[in-house]
């Protein structure tokens, strides 16, 4: 991506982050989000566009239905600053845990340091640069959403913002009003994306950005697979965290995009995504959620055509303190259309996990088929997990149905798994990692080894 | 040879005892048969040995090879040499049957290169379908094809004492007779618990010791010729 | 609420309720406010005093329950009774009742009684408005059957909150049946720590809201059956919220609803599970059989656990009227209606299924069969 290149910090960055620190903490205002729109040298319908979104930002109260957000502070917030500048200069200034983590999970020193922003690796420039010659000759556009609007305007303005509008909800606003950084991705007709897009390198320090913005359009009989975050926890020194994420697939596309967040565990993680899927395109979500204080996060798709398909599969994870509200949106707005949801969930000492999710087929949305299963594992008495279905259904010829399930561990089965051998932290490793095992099919390999080593991190908090 | 030596066990599970001072012996390279009566406390005596923390003990020992079993967790106990046959083997959705055995076994006894091969021989010999080996743990085996799978395990896993908890309840008659060949053979290094419900498995084995239990005790012992005598005459004779 | 007759206890009780009615929401849980319709529709103005005698509502075999049960009418009381303080409202509808009600009685039955005959509340208003408060005491190693048939003409208005305290060891079969042409309003909250078997039939054909709040002790079960059939322009606001506060509680919710013409159901269920039900046991099941295109059917079946020593488990659906089936019965010879009346009766009856009393049962078949007979018209 080439917001990793720091446009215009590279070569200097390892020398000095202070050099390019340019700031805005003194709260939000309209003159902030100018300042912000001319330090990019945008064109005047992104400027509109952002002070619109501020207005609309302002105006709207913070959301009282979902998990507990009272604490923010908006005035307390950086709202823009170089990607280089938010981590730490110093690795002994992470904190604990963190530096815990990245030894447990076997990660080598240099990434370390990328991870908290210390140093940046060069070597995966090379590696990056040979792929990105790859897409180019096959039409696809992959760089990031700054670039993306002076290098394509015309481009970025058919599609941007109109899958969520800046009016959406507070966070979608804020976003809009201040974002930075994120991916733009473009695949032409017919074209299949070799390879999953993603972080070069697993740790992609600078993708991690506060009010990321992500565009990822994939034209008729496109196909195309997009991961982001990373397994071992991202250190930022902001509380908040509001991304937007707008897909558009058309008649016949696939876009398949993967998510592994796992913030510190202070954060804020406001998100809003969604999908359009057109005529007989294939839309799907797959979603973990492991970190941060807070996740509100309901990834949708919108079924706008005849043939359109969604399936969402996610799992939260909600240790000590946290709160993972997540969930998503199926909304059918054409006749045969389907979607598929499937959640697990998992919460132990004191943590919350709470799914939402709104079934909504609109009338004249004849021949719809929708199936939701959500599981929720839930360790101790001190965790609490909820589960909050809504189907609207206006429209009589759909065929809807959800199951849900809570409980612990089964005892008999940690019973039978020591009779074989097992501890009970293996037993208990072997049961949750079978939980999930329908999520971690789907990430590429390396991922997945990353990602039930970090089950198992957080599960010895379950040994008593 | 070791031994497993229980003495005056007494259990209670939800404040209610079940055990009430059993005495039982069961030698490794031996056949020990176990009957009695619905209730009479046969599968808890089993579970109690495995350790499913279930069950309290309240008074008794259980040793074995003359180390302090009930110290033990249920996994030590598992890498002492104890095996248990469940009942009612459970389900574990989204565990790799293959995976599991190959956990289970690397973990008892050590890596071997061998292994996937000799799992699926077993497989094989036991009629069961490889393609179980992709599945989740026990799910969608029919209740034979559980038992059997149980009897996989003893044979892979080789421990020193085997408690078969009504493994051939659900049996259909080959199989039980297939149990009979395979526990014979297994025999020569295996002590063997046989909690039996049925009597078709005793034309197939001839056991070494008999035991009835009624109303969480032992009532009485014997060799294989006690088995005519329930056979004639039931179990109320023995009290 | 004219003041001649009501004791001083019972007009403060009253200026009580409309403030805390102020002060209320029309909904118990944030999560529900987006589903609120109908508000103007439900609110209503003082009600004029009417002195109805209680026989008229309250039906029993004298002979079964003599000396087995008292009956207190509340304003026959001198002081407020701590039954009040058992039970907080949860929604401005819930205070607003509690407020302005014209007929309120306390029926105790005595502990150690099975009586196989009936007590029926039958609510039937004409015209104008009639607002009941009823709560019923059931006292330890009981067993007892209880009807509440609630009726009314097009333009009535009638609204009950009926609270309902039982004891250990005891066992209440409750069945409701609501087949009101005007608007009507239920709100059941009880307390048990025994077992309650609950069914409840929703034929109404104006506005119906309903709320079942219960709140399970120790050692309770309860088993809910409800089946709710709507047609022409019939709206139905059903909510059921299940809270098990102490262990070993089980619970079974099982709802089913026919929607047909422009009828809609927004039903909500909740179970929840606090930090000390362990060993609990939860099954919500909720099914909508669809059979109109102008049929609005919205559903949130929810869970919320704080104990891990249980199991929850949920189902929901919505599905229309399966084509096979229907052809099904067309090839034997019935004609469409009779085809739809019969697959959608099967439906609903299932959910009765469970019902050992056979009063109850033949009182819903009946019920629902006459309620389908709207096909052949």
């Amino acid at each position: 991506m080439e917001k990793i290149e720091f446009d215009y910090s590279k070569y200097d960055f390892k020398n000095s982050t202070a050099k390019y620190k340019i700031l805005f903490n003194e709260g939000l205002s309209e003159e902030v989000v100018r300042r912000i729109s001319k330090l990019k040298d945008e064109p005047d319908w992104m400027t509109d566009f952002r002070i619109t979104a501020y207005k609309f930002f302002v105006k709207r109260p913070v959301p009282e239905w979902g998990a507990d957000l009272s604490k923010i502070n908006f005035n307390n917030i950086t709202y823009f600053a170089r990607a280089t500048d938010k981590k730490t200069d110093n690795w002994a200034d992470l904190p604990e845990d963190i530096r815990e983590t990245y030894d447990k999970l076997g990660i080598p020193e240099a990434e370390k340091n990328s991870l908290s922003g210390v140093e940046v690796m060069y070597e995966s420039e090379v590696v990056y640069n040979n792929i990105k010659k790859d897409l180019e000759k096959l039409g696809i556009i992959f760089c990031d959403t700054d670039t993306a609007i002076r290098k394509y305007p015309e481009l970025v303005k058919k599609y941007f913002g109109k899958v969520i509008s800046p009016n959406d909800n507070k966070f979608a606003a804020l976003n809009s009003a201040v974002w930075s950084g994120g991916s733009f991705i473009y695949v032409p007709k017919g074209v299949k994306v070799p390879m999953p897009l993603q972080a070069y390198f697993r740790i992609n320090a600078a993708n991690m950005g506060q009010f990321e913005r992500t565009l990822i359009i994939a034209d008729e009989g496109a196909d195309v697979t997009y991961i982001e975050g990373c397994t071992a926890p991202v250190y930022s020194k902001d509380s908040l965290h509001a991304a937007v994420v707008e897909v558009i697939a058309h008649k016949n596309a696939h876009v398949k995009y993967i998510t592994v967040q796992n913030w510190s565990s202070d954060v804020y993680n406001l998100v809003t995504k969604r999908a359009f899927a057109y005529e007989n395109a294939f839309v799907e979500w797959v979603d973990a959620n492991m970190g941060s204080k807070v996740t509100e996060k309901y990834p949708s798709v919108y079924l706008m055509e005849p043939g359109a398909k969604s399936n969402v599969l996610s799992v939260a994870l909600a240790n000590k303190g946290q709160h993972q509200d997540t969930g998503t949106k199926a909304v059918h707005l054409a006749p045969n259309t389907s979607s598929v949801i499937r959640s697990k969930s998992i919460c132990l000492n004191g943590g919350r996990t709470t799914y939402r999710g709104l079934i909504k087929v609109k009338k004249g949305a004849t021949d719809v088929k929708s199936s939701t299963r959500c599981d929720a594992l839930i360790f101790d008495d001190f965790s609490r997990t909820d589960t909050y279905p809504y189907m609207e259904i206006d429209e009589e010829e759909s065929t809807i149905s959800h199951e849900a399930s809570v409980g612990k561990i089964g005892d008999e089965q940690l019973f039978y798994l020591e009779s074989r051998g097992l501890s009970e932290l293996e037993a208990i490793n072997m049961i949750v990692l079978g939980f999930i095992s329908e999520f971690v099919e789907e990430l590429p390999i390396e991922f997945a080894v990353e990602f039930n080593r970090l089950i198992k991190i957080n599960m010895e908090g379950a040994v008593g | 040879m070791e031994q497993i030596e229980i003495n005056g066990l007494e259990v209670s599970v939800n404040q209610k005892k079940v055990l009430n001072g059993v005495d039982l012996l069961i030698q490794r390279g031996k056949i020990h048969v176990l009957m009695g009566p619905n209730g009479s406390g046969k599968s808890t005596l089993a579970n109690v040995i495995m350790g499913n923390p279930k069950y309290t003990v309240t008074s008794g020992s259980i040793k074995f090879d003359r180390e302090d079993l009930l110290k033990l967790k249920v996994n030590e106990r598992a890498k002492k040499g104890i095996f248990l046959a469940f009942q009612e083997p459970v389900e574990i959705s989204g565990v790799n049957t293959m995976n599991f055995l190959v956990t289970a076994y690397t973990n008892l006894k050590g890596k071997d290169p061998e292994l996937r091969k000799e799992i699926i021989k077993e497989m094989d010999e036991l009629n069961l379908p490889d393609s179980f080996l992709k599945r989740s743990l026990n799910e969608g085996f029919s209740g034979g094809e559980k038992k059997r799978f149980e009897l996989l395990q003893v044979m892979l896993l080789k421990p020193k004492i085997a408690i078969l908890d009504e493994i051939d309840s659900g049996m259909d008659i080959d199989s039980v007779r297939m149990l009979g060949e395979i526990t014979k053979n297994l025999s020569k290094d295996i002590g063997f618990l046989m909690i039996t419900h049925n009597d078709h498995i005793l034309d197939y084995i001839k056991p070494n010791m008999v035991s009835v239990m009624k109303d969480g005790k032992i009532i009485k012992s014997g060799d294989y010729q006690l088995i005519e005598q329930i056979k004639k005459e039931g179990y109320k004779q023995l009290i | 609420m004219k003041s001649e007759n009501e004791p001083d206890w019972l007009l403060g009780y009253r200026k009580e309720e409309k403030d805390n009615a102020n002060k209320l929401n029309l909904e118990d849980r944030k999560l529900f406010l987006k589903y609120v319709e109908k508000e103007s529709e439900l609110y209503f103005d003082n009600l004029d005093e009417k002195s109805d005698q209680y026989n008229n509502i309250l039906n029993y075999d004298k002979d079964a329950f003599k000396d087995k049960l008292e009956i207190k009418n509340i304003k026959d009381l001198k002081e407020k009774p701590e039954e009040f303080y058992k039970f907080k409202d949860k929604d401005k509808i819930e205070a607003l009742i509690n407020s302005n009600f014209s007929d309120g009685f306390i029926i105790t039955f005595n502990d150690n009684i099975n009586i196989s005959k009936t007590f029926t509340i039958k609510q039937s208003v004409d015209a104008d408005k009639k607002l009941t408060k009823i709560i019923l005491i059931i006292g330890k190693n009981s067993k007892l059957y209880i009807n509440d048939e609630i009726d009314s003409y097009k333009d009535a208005y009638s609204g009950q909150n009926i609270y309902i305290i039982l004891d250990e060891d005891s066992e209440l079969n409750f069945m409701l049946l609501d087949k009101s042409e005007g608007k009507s309003i239920t709100n059941l909250n009880l307390i048990t720590k025994g077992k309650l078997n609950f069914a409840s039939l929703f034929i109404n054909e104006n506005l119906s809201r309903d709320r079942l709040w219960i709140n399970m002790l120790e050692h309770s079960e309860v088993n809910i059956q409800e089946g709710l059939i709507g047609n022409k322009e019939s709206y139905f606001d059903i909510e059921s919220e299940i809270t098990h506060s102490e262990k070993n509680t089980n619970s079974n919710l099982n709802y089913r609803a026919v929607l047909d013409n422009n009828s809609k159901a927004v039903y909500k269920g909740v179970i929840r599970q606090e930090k000390y039900a362990s060993n609990s046991y939860a099954y919500l099941s909720e099914h909508s059989l669809i059979l109109d295109k102008n049929a609005k059917s919205i559903s949130v079946p929810s869970l919320e656990i704080e104990t891990n020593e249980l199991k929850a488990y949920h189902s929901a659906s919505s599905q229309p009227l399966d084509k096979e089936v229907l052809f099904y019965a067309m090839s034997r010879g019935l004609d469409k209606n009779n085809a739809v009346k019969m697959i959608a009766t099967g439906f609903i009856e299932a959910v009765f299924d469970k019902i050992e009393n056979s009063e109850f049962t033949n009182t819903l078949k009946n019920s629902i069969e006459s309620k389908m007979m709207y096909l052949n018209s």
